[in-house]
């Protein structure tokens, strides 16, 4: 039996902060294959017109959309020693990048 | 770009002014909040679990949500009222996670660079369906340790483990109210904290006292003094049981002058009880046979029907002579196809209104 329970603020309540989530196909690697903690990713944008969101990693660029999870995603981290789970965040938006990425030289050429 | 292989390397103004210009984008079309986004120092092994309304309203309110299964078993999530089957949802997709990000739609005026960390990426998440608890392990380990009557009781206590309401919500993968309700619906009591249910066969005993003290008396089934068979009955069972017997087999009277002193014996109830008694023990048993002996076996004034026995029999009507065998709902698996499985190992084919006691719960 394992508990799930809810993080509770310094004034007891519970309202987990929101956290977000990027979605995108296939795997992120670096280039020599270390270690992606502490590596810069890329830029996130978003267009003034209708709010479309660009992510440019690297020589690609990804046009995404904003949506809402069906059911959110909680966010569990398991105590230490213990047999129960509690939940830090939870996760209703994500911005989904579902289209492969473009690279941005080839299109560049594509557009001559 | 291999600048971006160095740790701790940090985006400027500059460096994303020549990123918009290289992928040919217009600075003007664009909104004045740019984020870098960063992997954070260390990626925390955090799991991710789908939640519904219910469950999201249930962490909310404080509520303990629990995973129950043990190494043989699926995994279940239960809250208080509900049980959700647990899957290991894959996904080729990557998932980043972000504590902080501002999404399009909001509003954010800051023309500085605004970093951004991503604190893990996933590919797996565990995803919820609401699912029917399941229960063919509660009615295994209370058999097992079921009341046998008061001079076997030592021996029982001495070779079986007992179970608190505590030991067997850890157990049984069903949310604590469902858990309450099928007790219930077993037909379960309390000895010292501990769940039981009667053995059979005990309880056609307790039950043939009760019955056959209303025989004796020439009581009718529907008006039984409360008092005196309380006082009869206690020389016979140990008071907790006899108590249960009343409970299980008949409510308080309904009209107003008896409804604290006499008590009126449920019909379907012990009708189904005296039916099961007949048929437990053989294969096969002649319909018309059966009728007449089951008729003769519950007491005066009570009407016999092949409907109080839907979910525990099967009735075969192309066979000559007509045939009944004892075939219980609760004996069959908890999950859908191997309920179905066993339906149609027990028979080639069913009528709506023959299968459907056995899919009721579903």
């Amino acid at each position: 039996m394992i508990l799930v329970k809810m993080i509770e603020n310094d004034d007891g309540l519970r309202s987990p902060p929101e956290w977000a989530a990027l979605e995108m196909q296939g795997e992120l690697e670096t280039r020599r294959h270390t270690p992606l903690e502490n590596q810069y990713v890329g830029d996130l944008f978003a267009t003034v017109q209708d709010g479309v969101p660009i992510l440019i990693i690297g020589h690609h660029i990804l046009y995404g959309k904003m949506q809402t999870f069906e059911k959110p995603l909680a966010v569990m981290k398991k105590k230490p020693e213990a047999d129960e789970y509690v939940v830090e965040a939870i996760v209703t938006k994500k911005l989904l990048f579902k289209n492969r990425p473009k690279p941005i030289i080839a299109c560049n050429s594509d557009d001559l | 770009m291999s600048q971006n292989e160095i740790s701790n390397y940090v985006r400027t103004a500059e460096d994303v002014k020549k990123v918009i210009e290289h992928a040919k984008l217009s600075e003007n079309d664009l909104k004045p909040n740019v984020q870098p986004i960063y992997f954070g120092e260390k990626f925390e092994n955090y799991k991710l679990l789908q939640l519904d309304e219910h469950i999201m309203e249930d962490l909310k309110c404080g509520q303990t949500v629990v995973f129950k299964g043990d190494h043989n078993e699926t995994a279940v999530l239960c809250t208080e009222t509900k049980t959700y089957d647990v899957q290991d949802a894959e996904t080729s997709n990557s998932i980043l996670l972000l504590p902080e990000l501002t999404f399009p739609d909001e509003e954010f005026n800051n023309k500085e660079l605004t970093s951004r960390k991503v604190v893990g990426i996933f590919h797996k998440y565990f995803e919820v369906k609401p699912c029917k608890p399941r229960f063919t392990k509660l009615r295994d380990l209370l058999k097992k340790c079921s009341y046998k009557g008061s001079e076997l009781e030592k021996e029982v206590l001495a070779s079986n483990k007992m179970y608190t309401f505590e030991d067997l919500s850890a157990k049984i993968q069903a949310s604590d109210n469902e858990l309450k309700d099928a007790l219930k619906e077993m037909g379960t009591f309390q000895i010292d904290g501990y769940w039981r249910i009667l053995d059979f066969e005990y309880e056609c005993r307790a039950v043939s006292f009760l019955l056959n003290l209303i025989d004796e008396q020439s009581w009718s089934y529907n008006a039984i003094p409360m008092d005196e068979t309380l006082n009869i009955l206690g020389e016979l069972l140990p008071p907790v049981i006899l108590q249960h017997i009343i409970d299980q087999y008949s409510t308080w009277c309904e009209s107003s002058n008896l409804s604290h002193t006499h008590r009126s014996l449920i019909e379907d109830k012990v009708c189904r009880f005296m039916a099961v008694g007949l048929l437990r023990h053989c294969e096969k048993f002649n319909l018309a046979d059966f009728k007449t002996a089951w008729q003769g076996s519950v007491p005066e004034g009570m009407v016999t029907n092949l409907k109080q026995l839907d979910g525990t029999v099967l009735v075969d009507q192309s066979s000559h002579p007509q045939t009944i065998c004892y075939f219980n709902e609760q004996d069959l698996p908890d999950n859908i196809r191997q309920r179905f499985f066993m339906l149609f190992q027990a028979r080639d084919k069913w009528t709506f209104n023959e299968i459907q006691p056995f899919l009721e719960y579903y």
